[in-house]
């Protein structure tokens, strides 16, 4: 196809052998450049050009290179520079080691230099092209591209990069609690601590504190000991600052101020409180540091609140539905360890476990604290309640009300056992009055405003452990146990004898029953099932028994098939008394005639009462009266 | 001195020194640990 190109379009310049022999050269460089592009440049050496013509016609290279000049516009003069690389002659270095015959130090350095390889020999040479394209028409870049290539990069070094010196970034500073498995849940907190940062600095600054690197995490005597020790003692008037440290010290002095809740400060002016009892300083502590933002208090332990770790929503809900799902409260260890994944032997374990009960006490809503100072539970508002459901709390609580008027301020915990026999209200409803007695044993409430703790109560004659409930009196209903009627229906019978003893833990108790021999009586029992009524049932029990107190039908024949008292009765204790006359008592004419002891141990079928409580109705009922000793009458007809 | 029965007025620079300990510490600390640890400072 080379053969019906038309090249006669091209006119060359000169006289008429010129133009023959332009015409020639331009074929030549076609058949050179047969597969090239028609822009592409086509390269031969001057050199062989003239040899090539030399050879045809004898035309010499002056000629040849007029022809060339006189078309100008195709063809163009190019020099191109070729470097190789030849290897080293040895013959220099023998030249080097037979001048010397004083061989210095200088001559061994050489014989060394030597024995190393020898560096290749630069040859530069420079090669004249003629150029041209297929079209006839000078290349427009007929510079090769040769500042790229991988010689040029192999050969030439880079230059050294000059770096400036950075200057130190600040370091944002991380919440540690960021650095737990936990997120922030409520941008009002993070405001508090920022005002507590800033509040640190304001503090420290006004105080002239000088504060130090925090650097024992663990808390333990020898851990305060320390910081205490260094307290009056500023850290820059112990240490000679030289001319070196003097650049050093404005940027510590930066650091600090930017960061003041990352150091302790050491003050010298902590108040004296030598003057006071332990009892005085830890309530100054607790009402005027537990009022600081920055602090977290959850019962008698603290933790800074920027390092109590937060739970996020989804582990509050987590919490929530296993609360719900075990259908009974938890203590904060479970939750640790059954939802957060903490093992018990972690060394976050304990401040997890605060982060558990300080951060769950503040979602009022969902979760509500029923524990004790050593044993937390906490519980949902949605869980069933603990204990009977023959009668609602807040109606036995009623019943007991007459305990807020009659039990003095009872110091807790100040007992390490009582003794208590059922009574058959209690046994029925599987309950325990929070009287004086079990006020002195029994933990107060660990918050103002907690309603309930859980306890556990241990029977090691039964082998079990059960949860119970402490309600907590309020103004207007006493006091009392729930959960214990299983128990209760299991081991014992109205009138047995209880002893309940504290344990190390203020949550947790051991109950124990006076046992005794086998024997079975009828006693009353309520029958509940259809329409409630009273009835006798024979009763096999192994404990022993209080007879004041037990209700059998050798005592009260009358009470079985007793229905109990409609609840406007009920409520009116007065009113329950005089009907317990008419069950129990001897009738005689219009009267009806009891002992105190028949009376005490019978009222406390419907309600509970106590001997205070039933003698100040026996005095005050006009249509009772007494014999003098403890022997009543009722006149129904009075 | 008989101020046994009344609590003490903890002034700023006794609240920053509470609030070191807490922040130096890892796990929770009682209050009986800070009541010591104010006694012994005062006593230094």
């Amino acid at each position: 196809m080379a053969a019906s190109q038309d090249t006669t379009g091209i006119t060359f310049a000169g006289t008429a052998k010129q133009q023959e022999q332009a015409a020639l050269l331009f074929n030549l460089f076609r058949a050179r450049g047969m597969f090239m592009a028609d822009d592409a440049a086509i390269r031969i050496p001057l050199d062989d050009l003239v040899t090539f013509f030399q050879q045809q016609d004898g035309t010499s290279a002056t000629e040849l290179q007029a022809v060339i000049d006189e078309n100008a516009a195709s063809f163009a003069m190019e020099t191109i520079e070729t470097v190789k690389y030849l290897p080293a002659e040895p013959a220099a270095t023998e030249a080097a080691s037979g001048e010397g015959e004083e061989l210095s130090a200088e001559a061994a350095d050489e014989d060394q230099a030597a024995s190393e390889p020898l560096a290749p020999i630069e040859v530069v040479s420079e090669t004249v092209y003629v150029v041209t394209t297929r079209s006839g028409k000078v290349p427009l870049n007929n510079t090769p591209v040769n500042n790229h290539t991988f010689e040029t990069r192999l050969m030439t070094p880079e230059p050294e990069v000059v770096r400036i010196a950075e200057p130190v970034r600040e370091r944002p500073r991380v919440d540690p609690s960021w650095a737990t498995y936990t997120i922030p849940d409520d941008f009002d907190l993070e405001g508090d601590e920022e005002y507590g940062d800033l509040a640190d600095t304001e503090l420290a600054e006004s105080a002239g504190i000088e504060p130090v690197e925090a650097v024992a995490p663990e808390l333990t005597g020898d851990a305060v000991e320390p910081v205490v020790e260094s307290a009056p003692e500023p850290v820059v008037e112990e240490e000679p600052v030289t001319a070196v440290e003097e650049a050093a010290v404005p940027a510590e002095e930066e650091a600090v101020a930017e960061a003041p809740a990352a150091a302790a400060p050491v003050a010298g002016g902590i108040l004296d409180v030598s003057g006071y009892s332990d009892e005085a300083i830890a309530a100054a502590i607790e009402s005027q540091l537990g009022a600081d933002v920055r602090a977290a208090v959850f019962g008698s332990q603290w933790m800074a609140e920027e390092r109590v770790a937060r739970l996020s929503r989804g582990d509050l809900r987590r919490i929530k539905d296993y609360i719900e799902e075990q259908e009974q409260p938890l203590p904060d260890t479970t939750l640790v360890q059954d939802i957060l994944n903490v093992r018990p032997n972690a060394v976050d374990f304990p401040a997890v476990q605060f982060a558990v009960n300080y951060r769950l006490s503040r979602e009022h809503r969902d979760f509500e604290f029923v524990g004790t100072n050593d044993q937390r539970f906490w519980n949902v508002s949605s869980a069933p309640p603990l204990g009977t459901t023959r009668r609602k709390p807040n109606e036995i609580g009623t019943d007991y009300r007459y305990l807020v008027e009659e039990v003095p301020n009872a110091t807790p915990r100040s007992v390490d056992a009582i003794d208590h026999v059922l009574t058959f209200y209690e046994f029925t409803l599987g309950l325990l009055p929070f009287d004086q007695d079990l006020q002195r044993l029994l933990p107060a409430p660990l918050h103002p405003d907690q309603k309930a703790a859980v306890l556990t109560f241990e029977f090691p004659q039964a082998y079990a452990t059960y949860l119970v409930e402490l309600r907590y009196p309020t103004p207007n209903r006493g006091g009392f146990l729930l959960g214990l009627d299983d128990f209760y229906a299991d081991n014992l019978v109205p009138g047995a004898m209880i002893s309940i003893s504290a344990t190390e833990n203020d949550g947790h108790y051991k109950v124990e029953f006076l046992p005794g021999e086998d024997q079975t009586a009828r006693l009353l029992e309520l029958d509940d099932r259809r329409s409630p009524r009273y009835l006798f049932r024979p009763t096999t029990f192994s404990c022993a028994v209080d007879d004041a107190w037990s209700i059998s039908e050798d005592r009260f024949p009358r009470f079985a098939s007793e229905k109990p008292l409609d609840d406007r009765i009920r409520r009116r204790p007065d009113a329950v008394v005089e009907a317990t006359f008419e069950r129990i008592g001897i009738q005689d004419g219009e009267s009806w005639i009891a002992t105190f002891d028949d009376l005490m141990a019978a009222v406390n079928v419907e309600r509970p009462f106590s001997e205070k409580l039933l003698r100040d109705i026996l005095e005050q009922t006009p249509e009772i009266t007494s014999d003098g000793s403890d022997t009543f009458t009722y006149a129904t007809g009075a | 001195m008989t101020q046994g029965s009344d609590q003490p007025q903890l002034n700023n620079e006794t609240i920053a020194f509470l609030l070191s300990i807490l922040r130096n510490a890892s796990s929770p600390v009682t209050t009986a640990d800070l009541v010591e640890a104010l006694k012994n400072s005062s006593a230094k």
